[in-house]
């Protein structure tokens, strides 16, 4: 960052400008925000961004890396909202101030590279287009870009780094006789990541339009399996005037109308404890806690973190942490492992590619530490296992 | 701060200190109404480096202002001076819990809650419950003599203090106190460290005595159509007599506040009563209807009595959640700390909230009064405009009206939320001919003023309204 002093416009965070004040500072979020148990830093808290807010809008302080740093360290997980007994908008808060950075191109070098990567290759982890057809199996890569009743959206995360998931699906929409398409190399990035940085995602949305207007017939709606392109497929995109046409859903909604039609037929059941995690972007932010549930109820005794459903504690993945600062990230997935532990839990299962990827990196550490070994499964990976077709 | 200081400092703590933007503007401000800039924040872990640390600020001659949780309302952890802010959170370990010595040893960053929670596997409790029960640090605790509504009868923080680790304001580490329930041995300084904001030293350790968690607990949630019926019940009460474990009372502003900030359900009255027995199973049951009946004869309106903690539990959070809460009362208008816990005779609480009503009407300020009834601790919340100046004018009028109706009922200026800046001139008022001997006191522990100057007696100002951490400027020179 040079020398000179750069200020926030202040256009984004003006209309957030009363939130600020009515913010009481006390210190209620402190007890649950992740990002402040993981540091011990007071201006890691949810508070204290909301005095960077207000210190930012009044001019009272530059942006400098300090400032950048500290608002980008925060996964959004939104449990500060919920505790919030002023009901002050927090989150939106820190998205505004986002925003202000990001218009004067502030975002913490980290993240800079996975956005470059979006910008040349269409993704986050600077993987060629080609690679999303790459762990497709052969059924599905049949039937790239054909058109059909339900478009499935793998997202970056699924797509370029989770094998099992990506081709768990089409076995299951295979298996459960669905007509269906997926974009493979045309799939753009979602711009979920660029939401979180600030920056506006609808020419994400646009481009994503553009490729289903190529495809005949044309989907009635798209499924994924990734809790942040839901959020933007479904309320993002609409927020800021894109409209794809077609019901955007999380593919575990689909997935349980495919059993409860008779499409999937359940074979076995899990053995062990099975706990589900509610990932922010699909719990807080879509207060979608009822359907996983009601799925993973079909192969097992659904057991319940202490901290559940509006209550969840984060995975650490969430608002691009993972890129900001992994350290603080990791620490949230092992203490979310430490939880479990204490529940005696087996399997932890999620619905986002990127808790299972928090969970299964923290996983491994924590065999090593303490010899528990936990299974972290994809909702998706469980109906797969343990369900065949009408016919089979 | 001199770069010769700034190098030794970051030599010492490496990560742990700070002079970066976002660290000092965070650490600029608390709970309560104001904001300085700290030069740097510093995060000790553990009692030498501590000591180092107030070594080096003596020898340069820095201000040093300790902070906990930073959820202080009068501005005890706002660094009006500059200098160092010494973030005490991560010197947050539980030492030692031993029931069988009914005590136990904590770092000052502990939280309230977590010691708790541990205390209780063993059935035991430190029971000063204070509204921010789920931030608060230990030491911030000592350091304000912070309580809550169970002080009636479980006292406060003073009352479990046996024995503290301080470093001085000359880097010396010093142990007062014991590790027994009971001294005698020499001058009980442990005390003088209770309440003393950060002015005297650094607490880096404390020996807390516990006290076994009730068998039972019952709460009534009890319904008055006159503040003045509800004070009445509050003096009947003790009078009866019966100690409860808490009672609190909450006027109709902080009720409406409370029913829109989390749902609570309460009453829309003009007054409700919160009270709670605790102790054996029987006991509990006969003090409880007796609780019932002396407010039916103090003239209540409507009781609900309950012994299920998801109902009573509720009570509390919504009685917990009023001060956070009533930032929401008024699109319009903030809520700002003032005034916030002033102490009467418990058979003068009914004239102090009726009072506080008046100088509301009066100053024509929205004035919310809740409180530990109890024990005659009442908070008030001010809901103004922080961006008039004319707004703050008149707050600050209503403040010092507040406090000379509070000492003419022979009460204190503050009961558990310490002086800070927010309450310097008027306890100054309070404690007339003890300032002398305060003044002493600092001067003899702390030669160069470095513990968190500027405040309690030494504020200079007849005025709290400045260093606002709000958007106005407000001029008193007219």
């Amino acid at each position: 960052m040079s020398d000179e002093k750069k200020y926030i416009k202040g256009d984004k965070l003006k209309a957030l400008y009363d939130q600020t004040l009515l913010c009481t500072s006390c210190g209620y979020c402190k007890s649950v925000c992740p990002a402040f148990k993981g540091t011990l830093w007071d201006h890691n808290t949810a508070r204290s961004k909301m005095v960077l807010a207000y210190g930012l809008l009044q001019g009272d302080i530059p942006v400098d890396d300090s400032v950048v740093q500290s608002i980008f360290e925060c996964t959004t997980c939104g449990d500060c909202m919920r505790r919030c007994p002023s009901n002050v908008k927090t989150v939106d808060v820190l998205m505004a101030a986002r925003q202000e950075l990001a218009g004067l191109h502030e975002v913490p070098e980290t993240m800079e590279l996975a956005l470059e990567n979006i910008e040349k290759f269409g993704n986050p982890q600077g993987e060629p287009a080609s690679a999303r057809e790459e762990f497709l199996p052969d059924e599905a890569k049949a039937k790239l870009r054909t058109g059909g009743d339900v478009l499935v959206f793998l997202g970056c995360v699924a797509s370029n780094t989770d094998m099992k998931v990506t081709s768990a699906i089409f076995k299951i929409l295979e298996r459960a006789g669905v007509s269906y398409t997926t974009l493979g190399e045309k799939e753009p990035c979602c711009g979920f990541l660029n939401y979180l940085a600030g920056y506006e995602s609808d020419a994400f949305g646009k481009s994503l339009l553009e490729q289903i207007e190529t495809l005949n017939p044309r989907p009635k709606m798209v499924v994924t399996p990734c809790p942040g392109c839901y959020r933007t497929l479904h309320h993002i995109y609409p927020e800021s005037g894109v409209d794809l046409g077609l019901d955007s859903r999380h593919i575990l909604e689909f997935f349980d109308e495919l059993i409860e039609k008779g499409d999937l037929i359940v074979t076995k059941k899990l053995e062990g404890n099975v706990l589900y995690h509610d990932p922010c972007d699909l719990g807080r932010h879509a207060e979608m806690y009822d359907e996983p549930r009601k799925l993973l109820s079909h192969f097992a005794e659904v057991k319940e973190f202490k901290f559940n459903r509006e209550q969840s504690h984060c995975c650490g993945g969430g608002g691009g942490l993972q890129s900001t600062n992994y350290d603080i990230s990791s620490s949230m997935a092992k203490a979310r492992l430490t939880e479990a532990n204490e529940l005696e839990g087996d399997f932890i299962v999620s619905a986002c590619p990127a808790c299972k990827s928090m969970f299964s990196n923290a996983a491994s550490d924590f065999k090593k530490e303490t010899g528990k070994k936990f299974k972290v499964r994809d909702l998706v990976e469980i109906v797969h296992k343990n369900t065949k077709g009408r016919e089979s | 701060m001199s770069e010769e200081m700034f190098k030794e400092l970051q030599e010492l703590l490496g990560e742990n200190f700070t002079t970066s933007t976002a660290a000092r503007y965070a650490y600029s401000s608390d709970a309560s109404i104001y904001r300085a800039m700290p030069d740097a924040v510093a995060r000790p872990m553990n009692t030498e480096e501590v000591s180092k640390i107030v070594k080096l600020a003596n020898k340069y001659k820095v201000p040093i202002t300790p902070r906990g949780a930073g959820t202080g309302l009068c501005g005890a952890a706002v660094p009006i001076k500059g200098g160092i802010t010494l973030d005490m959170q991560a010197m947050n370990k539980i030492k030692s819990i031993t029931p069988e010595n009914l005590f136990c040893i904590v770092e000052p960053g502990v939280i309230y809650d977590h010691l708790n929670n541990e205390l209780k596997s063993a059935g035991y409790q430190f029971p000063g419950s204070p509204g921010s029960a789920e931030a608060a640090n230990i030491g911030g605790m000592v350091s304000l003599n912070a309580s809550g509504m169970r002080a009636i009868k479980y006292g406060a923080t003073r009352d479990y203090v046996l024995g503290l680790e301080v470093v001085l304001p000359t880097g010396e580490i010093m142990r007062v106190g014991t590790h027994t329930l009971k001294n005698s041995s020499g001058y009980q300084l442990e005390k003088l460290f209770v309440g003393s904001e950060g002015t005297l030293g650094i607490i880096t350790e404390v020996t807390l005595k516990i006290v076994a968690l009730p068998k039972a607990v019952a709460a009534a949630l009890v319904s008055f159509d006159k503040v003045e019926k509800a004070g009445q019940a509050i003096s009947n009460i003790i009078a009866h007599p019966i100690i409860p474990s808490s009672m609190e009372i909450m006027d109709n502003t902080c009720i409406t506040a409370a029913n829109r900030g989390i749902d609570a359900g309460l009453p829309d009255v003009p007054a409700i009563l919160i009270i709670e027995v605790d102790g054996p199973i029987e006991e509990v049951g006969r003090e409880i209807r007796q609780v019932e009946e002396v407010c039916k004869a103090s003239g209540a309106t409507h009781i609900i009595v309950s012994d299920d903690k998801a109902v009573y539990g509720l009570w509390h959070e919504a009685r917990k959640s009023v001060l956070p809460a009533l930032g929401g009362f008024s699109p319009d208008l903030k809520i700002v700390s003032l005034a916030d816990d002033m102490g009467v005779p418990i058979s003068r609480v009914a004239d102090a909230v009726i009072g506080f009503k008046e100088i509301s009407d009066r100053n024509k300020v929205i004035i919310a009064t809740y409180g530990h009834a109890s024990d005659g601790n009442l908070h008030t919340k001010f809901l103004i405009d922080p961006s008039k100046e004319d707004d703050w004018k008149r707050a600050e009028k209503a403040v010092e009206e507040i406090y000379d109706l509070v000492l003419s009922l022979d009460g204190t200026v503050t009961g558990e939320h310490g002086v800070g800046m927010a309450k310097a001139p008027y306890m100054k008022k309070e404690r007339a001919t003890a300032i002398k001997t305060m003044k002493a006191i600092k001067d003899a522990l702390d030669p160069n003023n470095i513990m968190n100057p500027g405040k309690m007696f030494e504020w200079e100002s007849d005025h709290i309204i400045m260093n606002l951490r709000y958007p106005a400027e407000v001029n008193f020179d007219e």
